[in-house]
Parts: C-alpha cells; structure tokens; sequence
C-alpha cells in the first residue's frame, strides 16, 4: 500500500514536472558554435559588421536572399534620379533595439560614419559621397561615379545601420540584441523587442570554436545545437548519430583557375578550352567531400547563373590542343619542340586549394600537359605582377547580390583584379549595358550573357561552387542554411 | 640598477625580434583581412587598409614608430580587428595564466608526490611510470590528445560540457593536459634530487637517527630540495606551457592570449603578433625571476639561472 501511493506521488509529480521541463527547454538560448566570432560592436571596426549581421544583430538597407539577389531591407526601394542621384526610401516606423527611431536621418549619419572610418565600406560607393536626408524616410545620395545599381552596393556589409548612443555603446535593428558580449569567447544574445516582425524568439549564445573537430564534438555532446562550418570528414560520423541533421549549401564562393593570358600559350582561346574540357570537375568535388561543378562565372542556384555543368570532352580537348600545334610526343604536348609547361600556383589561406591542385594536376597531365605545382604565402601581389601561369582563386561572386560585382571586377578590360591580362571589347560593351540597366530581369539577362561569353574565352576557368554544412540538434532540425555566411542567426529562427 | 638596464636592454632586443619575427612569414596582412571577411582585394582597397596601418611605410620608420608608442604603452591596434592589442591582452592574460597554473601547479604536485618513490625503488613501478610520462608527455601531440580526450569526456562519456560549460568545466580538460606535458621533467628533475640524495652523508645519517627508510623517508631529509630543484623547470616549462596553451586554447575554444597569437599569426596581423610576442617575452623573464627567487628561498645555493 505505501509503496503504491509512493508510486502514485512520483508519478504525479513527473506529470507536474513535465510541461516546466519543456518550457525550459524551450526556453533555453539557441547554443551556436561556429569559427567567427565579431571582435568588436562597433561594425565600423574591421569586418565587425559582417560577423554582427552573421549574429542576426545587424542589418543593412538591401539584403540578399537565399538565391542571392538583393532585396529590399530596412530600405523599400531604391530609385535613381536623371541626375545620377539617388534616392531611397526606407520602412516607416523602424525602431533600433533600444526602441529609438530608426529615421533617414539616423540611417544617414550611419553610412557617413562607416565611410568615413572604414575603408572597406568605400569599395563600392567611394570614399565621400554625399548623403542626405529629405524626410523621415527618404535618403538622398550622390555617389562620387555613376552607379548602375545602388541596392546592392547598400547590402554589403560594412554599410550595416546602427546608431552609436551618448554613452558610446551601438545599437542595431537586427532580430535578436546583444546582451553580453565576450571578446574571442561567446555573445549572449536576447530578442529585440523591437524587432519589426514582432515574433517571439529565444535568446542565444554564440560561442566561438575554431577548431572544426571540436565542433563536430560539441554536437555530438548536445552542447551545441548549431555548429555552422563543419569539416567535410565529421559528416558521416554525426550523420550517423541519432538527433543530428546535417544541412548542406552551396555557397557562392566560386572555385576557379585565372590564367594568365600574357603566356603565349595560354593566349590561345583553342589551348584555355582544351585546359577546361580536360577538367572531370565531378572528381574535383569528391575530392573536397561536397560542392557542385560550375557551370560558368556564377553559382547555378543564382538567378543568373548559367544552369549547365561546363563539359568534360578528353578526345575535343586533345583534338584542340593537335588543331593549336602542340602535339603529344613522348607523352608530352610540343611545339616546335618546346614542352607545353605550366606552373599551377595555389595558396595556403584556403586548404582545398591544397587537395585540389594534385588531383587538377593530373587531369590536365592526362592531356600531356606538363604541369608544375606550387604554393604561394601572399596570393595577391603574386598574380598583380603576373607572377603566374594558373592560378587557383575564389572570391564571392555577388556579394551584395548584384551580378556586375565580380564582372567588373575580374572581366572588364584593366579592371582591379582583372591579372588575366583579358580584354574583349564586346563583353566591355555588354558590362556597359549592364551598368545602365535598372531592372533586374534585364541584369539577370545580361549577366548570363556576359558569363557565357566569358565561357567561350575562358580567361577564368570555374571550377566548382563549394558547399558548406551546418550541423543541428533536434530542437534547429528543420532550420535552413543561407547560402553565405552573412545570416547565420536569421529572423526565420523562432 | 644592473638588472633594470638588464630587462630593458632585453626588452628592447625582444622589440626588434617581435618586429622581425611577425614580418618573418610571407603574407600580406591587409589582403588576408579582406580574404577572411570575403572581401574582393582590389588594389584601392588593399592600398587604403595599407596606409591605414603604415604598413606602406619602410620597415625601419615602422619599427621606430611602433617602438615610440610602446614605450608609451601603447602596443598598437589589430589589423584584424581594429581593436588595440594591449586591451585584447589584458583581457586575454587572466584565461591563460589560470590555465597555466593550474596545470603547472597539477604537474608539479603529481611530481613531488611521485618522485621520492620513484627514486626509492628504481625501476618499480613508480619509477617506470615516471619514464613513460616524460617520454609521452613530450611525444604525443597536444592537439591529437586533447581532441581525443574532449571526444571520450564530453561526446562519449557526457562527463562535462567541456565547450560551453562554466569555466571550470571548460578548463579542466586543457589544464590535464598541460600537466601531462609538464609533469614527466618536473618528475624526472625531483626524481634525479632524491636519488642524488640517497648516496648523501645527510640521509645516512637521518636514517642512523632512525628515520624509516624509502619514500616516506626520503620525503622527509629531501622534500626541500627536490621542490627547489623544480622551480628552474617550473620556470621553463611556464614559458613552454605557454606554447602548448595555444594548441589547447584553440581546440578547447578558451579565449586565451595563446589563441590570439594563433589567430594573429594564421592572419598575419603584425601588430597582434608583436604584442604578443613582446608580452611572452615578458611573461617569461618574469616566470625565470620568480622561479629563481622561490629556488633561492628554498635553497640559497646558486641555481642554474643564477648570475
């Protein structure tokens, strides 16, 4: 009898326990482990305002949405005036965190004082633009060049609104609020309450890992329910792990060889098409556990990305290679009895690079292409003096989600980062025609146009869009990655 | 006198090495913060973040400048992070120096606790132990440990939440660790103490007065000299502790300076990395004097870092 009523009372009171352990579970912050951390609130710091819109505290007038085109923000619309001019308009009634406006005033003064203390906020729109408030809402701004399209040079991140407070602390418009911020260790983050979507969210904590294992581990151990950069080689273990799904994006960091067309092989269009038809880039993804063959300058996901893997064609890329006199003898293609050789130069900063050049390498020597392999410290200088042959690169083609972003800084005829030594008077045409369109499905248009003349030259060679993954326990299962790093923590996490 | 003009003659051919040990390594500081926050590199940006951080100056009229303003006290601002590396360390110092001596203070506890049997019974147990720890201890990488460790006590065994957990949880892994990279010489040295001892006319006669033999005794007549032979260790394994800290810092995720330098040096941050350097160099001259200091209390015979 007392060791059934013993039974009855614990029953009970497992019953009564059971709902507060489950709102204490919902309660409980979001744990996220990821390798970046911001170093600072102040976005005008460094690249603290990526990391802080990576943290869902920060925002920008234009984001980018999961296709990567620019869409509308804290800013509705963005109109360019005939004097070149332009003007935006932003959402009534925005509200920082602390539950100050966030007027066109405000909004102003923070792109002036990221331009003014942050070069890398001056890319896109120089270093000294005029901006302006007309009205509550609306922004005027003179850029110091002609600007095709300002949204996107609005959703880069060094542009990120905040307003610095009398006592010298930020605020921001992003969903969630900084509570406590650890330098190099976590952010403790709680909701703004004035967030304009109003939802209910839980609080979260960030918390910086570098080491990819230890993230594996922290999963595994249910100390983290979101680790966001996981190696390629932890996936089949956490795979295999009751509670854990695994969520894969591809990321629009293309990989992708530059050649160096001042070579004189290298010169000829018939040689660089042999070079890119010789390339199995499915046996470059295995290589790197994950991504998705190129198709062109441009991820395939993107609006303007060119939907065809580029073709691997052994028997056409040896036949080019005869048409363009270097013939195979011994093994190895020769003209005029000089070998076709080539150095293929990699860098250290990205590690697939590393596992990618052995196995390039052996492609392109199955054609008889004597290549040699090499790794450069400092990548840039290297390729800005013409220091190389091939080169491997990647970069972020549209990282405010704008398709003119890497065309005019890789394919314009001189431009910034064009090292190729490319030049095509046609596609610099086309680049013009893209920089005056305003509408996007005209820019789309173009901008596949321009890719797929850039497939017929091949100055560049894509190689493949890289995939990233982002482990989750049970409680984020049904969280969607971005395909970036630039929202990590996004409003859609309720 | 002679030992101010000696730290600061130090100090400032710590400078020059700290200068030309961070520009050692290849790599261009302001195209690596572009590539780590996904920035294009073009040459107006790169050139902007250059002159930003004098780095377009020559090496020589940089090294001037930034000697001036640590001498003034300021150790500069991070390329990386924009913020000035002195506060960085200052807030970073407390995590390691915990971390460090705590795990020094474990090894050399497990030393002077393991020595005197190690050294009564030659090739015994204790003493084969004592052997294994110093040859693992320098052998088996810190970071292939440490994960492996972290995987059976937090992923298998669900011991602690070793990455989110108060700091004690988090600190506790990283500080065993330190000490089974310490704890083999610090054994080896009071080890070697207590056996010297063992011939010496004081333990004959200790044992004469009726002292038992073996550990016990041993402890007695040479506790005080085996804890002074390890402070000279103490000292240096503090300055290699600080090496390891970095592998551990990392994998743990502490926010310690060792993290930082790895970090600074991953990102070629040249300020970062001289900081931090100079900061080691000043951490470690103060471990050897203080080491030194304690040995001469314990025993006022000249120690091998004496002058």
């Amino acid at each position: 009898m007392i060791l059934s009523s013993r039974r009855t009372v614990l029953a009970l009171t497992l019953v009564a326990a059971l709902p507060g352990r489950l709102r204490a579970q919902a309660t409980r912050p979001i744990s996220v482990g990821q390798t970046f951390l911001a170093d600072s609130v102040d976005p005008v710091n460094g690249s603290a305002g990526w990391a802080l819109q990576s943290h869902g505290v920060a925002e920008g007038l234009f984001s980018t949405d999961r296709s990567g085109k620019t869409i509308p923000n804290l800013a509705q619309s963005a109109r360019r005036e005939g004097d070149g001019s332009w003007t935006v308009t932003l959402l009534p009634g925005l509200r920082f965190s602390d539950g100050s406006r966030c007027d066109a005033e405000v909004a102003a003064a923070s792109l002036r004082r990221a331009l003014a203390e942050n070069p890398r906020a001056r890319a896109g729109l120089g270093a000294a633009p005029r901006i302006e408030a007309s009205d509550a809402i609306t922004l005027r701004l003179w850029p110091e060049r002609p600007i095709g399209a300002l949204a996107p040079l609005l959703a880069e991140f060094p542009l990120v609104i905040h307003r610095r407070r009398e006592d010298g602390s930020i605020v921001f418009t992003g969903p969630w609020t900084i509570r406590e911020f650890r330098r190099g260790d976590r952010i403790a983050l709680e909701p703004n309450p004035h967030f304009r979507d109003g939802a209910t969210r839980p609080p979260a904590v960030i918390r910086r890992i570098t080491d990819a294992n230890a993230l594996a581990i922290g999963l595994e151990s249910g100390e983290l329910d979101l680790a966001f950069g996981l190696a390629a080689e932890t996936l089949p273990r956490l795979r295999a792990r009751p509670g854990i799904t695994i969520a894969s994006t591809p990321v629009a960091y293309q990989y992708m060889l530059l050649l160096n067309l001042r070579r004189p092989a290298l010169a000829d269009p018939r040689v660089r098409t042999a070079l890119s038809l010789a390339l199995d880039r499915s046996q470059l993804v295995r290589a790197i556990g994950g991504g998705v063959p190129a198709s062109g300058l441009f991820p395939a996901y993107m609006p303007w990305g060119l939907p065809d893997a580029l073709p691997t064609d052994r028997a056409r890329a040896a036949a080019l290679l005869d048409e363009s006199g270097w013939r195979l003898e011994g093994g190895v293609r020769r003209r005029g009895g000089e070998p076709l050789e080539l150095t293929l130069t990699a860098y250290p900063q990205r590690p697939d690079f590393l596992t990618l050049a052995p196995v390039v390498r052996a492609q392109l020597e199955a054609l008889g292409v004597r290549l040699r392999t090499e790794v450069v410290e400092a990548i840039t200088p290297a390729v800005q003096a013409g220091r190389f042959d091939i080169s491997f690169w990647t970069t972020h083609v549209a990282p405010g989600g704008d398709p003119a972003f890497a065309l005019e800084q890789y394919a314009r005829t001189k431009a910034p980062l064009n090292v190729m030594g490319f030049s095509d008077p046609a596609l610099d045409a086309l680049l013009e025609r893209l920089a005056a369109a305003a509408e996007s499905e005209v820019r789309h248009a173009l901008a596949r146009e321009a890719a797929l003349m850039l497939n017929a030259a091949l100055p560049i060679i894509p190689l493949l869009t890289p995939e990233w993954h982002v482990g989750l326990s049970a409680r984020l299962s049904g969280y969607r990655p971005w395909p970036s790093d630039y929202h990590i923590l996004h409003a859609e996490i309720r | 006198m002679r030992s101010a003009v000696r730290l600061i003659l130090l100090l400032l051919a710590g400078s020059l090495a700290a200068f030309a040990l961070a520009r050692a390594a290849p790599g261009d500081p302001a195209f690596l913060v572009l590539l780590e926050a996904n920035q294009a590199a073009d040459p107006e940006t790169l050139a902007a973040l250059r002159a930003r951080f004098g780095l377009d100056r020559p090496l020589a009229a940089q090294y001037v400048a930034w000697l001036g303003r640590v001498l003034a006290g300021d150790l500069g601002t991070s390329i990386r992070t924009g913020e000035p590396v002195a506060q960085e360390l200052v807030a970073r110092l407390p995590m390691s120096l915990i971390l460090a001596m705590l795990g020094l203070g474990l090894a050399a506890a497990f030393a002077l606790g393991i020595a005197p049997h190690a050294a009564a019974r030659p090739g015994g147990l204790a003493d084969r132990v004592v052997d294994l720890l110093a040859l693992a201890g320098q052998t088996v990488p810190a970071f292939w440990l440490g994960a492996l460790l972290l995987w059976i006590a937090a992923a298998g065994l669900g011991l602690l939440p070793a990455l989110t957990g108060p700091l004690a949880a988090r600190i506790a892994l990283p500080a065993l660790l330190v000490a089974f990279a310490a704890a083999g010489p610090m054994a080896v040295t009071s080890r070697a103490t207590l056996r010297a001892l063992l011939a010496a006319p004081c333990h004959t006669a200790a044992l004469a007065r009726g002292m038992p033999p073996g550990a016990a005794g041993l402890r007695r007549v040479g506790g005080r000299a085996a804890l002074a032979a390890l402070m000279p260790v103490l000292g240096a394994e503090a300055v290699w502790a600080a090496g390891g800290a970095a592998v551990l810092e990392t994998l743990f995720g502490l926010p310690g300076v060792g993290a930082y330098a790895a970090e600074a040096a991953r990102g070629r941050d040249w300020p970062a990395l001289q900081g931090v350097l100079l900061a080691a160099l000043l951490v470690a001259a103060l471990a050897q004097t203080a080491a030194e200091a304690v040995r001469r209390r314990l025993d006022p015979r000249p120690g091998p870092f004496s002058s």
